[in-house]
C-alpha cells in the first residue's frame, strides 16, 4: 500500500496498529468469555463481533504490510 | 508533540474505552435503580425480546399485529438477577378475547398461563393488561424464556382477531 500512514514497518502507523489490534481482541476475548457464561449480557446490549472485526483488519495490515 | 506522546494518548483512550464500555455493559445490566424496562417492537426480533410467532398464527404489519389464533408465542431473554417481571400488554378485541400470558414452566411444551391482574380501558378504546410473573420459578434456557399469548374466539368464525398495540415488560431485582 503506497498511502503514507501504512509505508515502513516499525514506524508509528505500525505501533497505532498493534495498540488497535491489542486492545480490540482482548476486549472481544473478554466479552466473548462473559456472554459465554451469562448469555445475553453482552450481546442485549453491544454485539462485539465489531471488535473481532477491527482486531483482523488492524491483524492483516500489520502482516502483510 | 511527538508520536510516542501521540501513541501514549491513543493507548490511553483505548484503555478508557475498554473501562467505560465494561462500565456501560455493568449499569445497563444491573441497572442501578433495581428496574430495566423492555419494549417489544412485535414485528421485529430485538436481542432482549423476540417478535411474535408462529407466522400463521399472527399477521405481523407495521401499523399493527393481529392475533389470528392461539396460542402465539415470544421470547425474553433476561439475566438471572431480575427476579419479578410485569408485562403491559395493549390490545384491542375484535372478536377474540385475551384469556392470559403464560410462562413456561418445564422443557417441552408446559406452560402456566396467568390471567391478567387488571384489565383497564383506555380513552382511546383499547385495553391494557397487566401481568406478573415470578423468573425465579420459570423454565430458562441458555437465559431464555418463553411466554405464550393465550387467546379464546368468542365465535366459531374465521376473521377474529385481537389488535396488539404494544407489550412492555418491567424487570425488577
Amino acid at each position: 500500500m503506497n498511502w503514507p500512514i501504512f509505508r515502513r514497518k516499525d514506524d508509528f502507523s505500525t505501533k497505532l496498529l498493534n495498540s488497535i489490534f491489542r486492545f480490540s481482541f482482548i476486549l472481544f476475548v473478554v466479552l466473548f468469555l462473559v456472554d459465554l457464561i451469562l448469555p445475553g449480557f453482552v450481546t442485549n446490549y453491544f454485539n462485539p463481533i465489531w471488535l473481532l472485526i477491527l482486531a483482523i483488519i488492524s491483524g492483516i495490515i500489520i502482516v502483510y504490510d | 508533540m511527538n508520536k510516542f506522546k501521540i501513541l501514549k494518548i491513543i493507548n490511553i483512550f483505548l484503555i478508557l474505552f475498554f473501562l467505560g464500555l465494561l462500565l456501560w455493559l455493568f449499569d445497563q445490566n444491573f441497572s442501578l435503580n433495581g428496574q430495566l424496562v423492555i419494549k417489544s417492537n412485535l414485528t421485529k426480533d430485538l436481542p432482549m425480546i423476540s417478535k411474535l410467532g408462529p407466522e400463521g398464527r399472527v399477521n405481523l404489519r407495521q401499523s399493527e399485529t393481529l392475533i389470528l389464533d392461539s396460542p402465539v408465542y415470544f421470547d425474553l431473554r433476561t439475566m438471572p438477577w431480575f427476579k419479578t417481571a410485569r408485562m403491559i400488554l395493549v390490545y384491542r378485541s375484535d372478536g377474540r378475547i385475551l384469556s392470559g400470558i403464560g410462562s413456561q414452566t418445564g422443557p417441552g411444551f408446559s406452560f402456566a398461563v396467568q390471567e391478567p391482574l387488571a384489565v383497564n380501558q383506555r380513552d382511546d378504546g383499547d385495553s391494557e393488561a397487566v401481568f406478573d410473573f415470578n423468573l425465579a420459578s420459570v423454565y430458562r434456557d441458555k437465559n431464555v424464556t418463553r411466554f405464550l399469548i393465550d387467546s379464546t374466539s368468542l365465535k366459531d368464525e374465521v376473521g377474529n382477531t385481537i389488535s396488539l398495540k404494544s407489550l412492555e415488560i418491567i424487570l425488577t431485582r
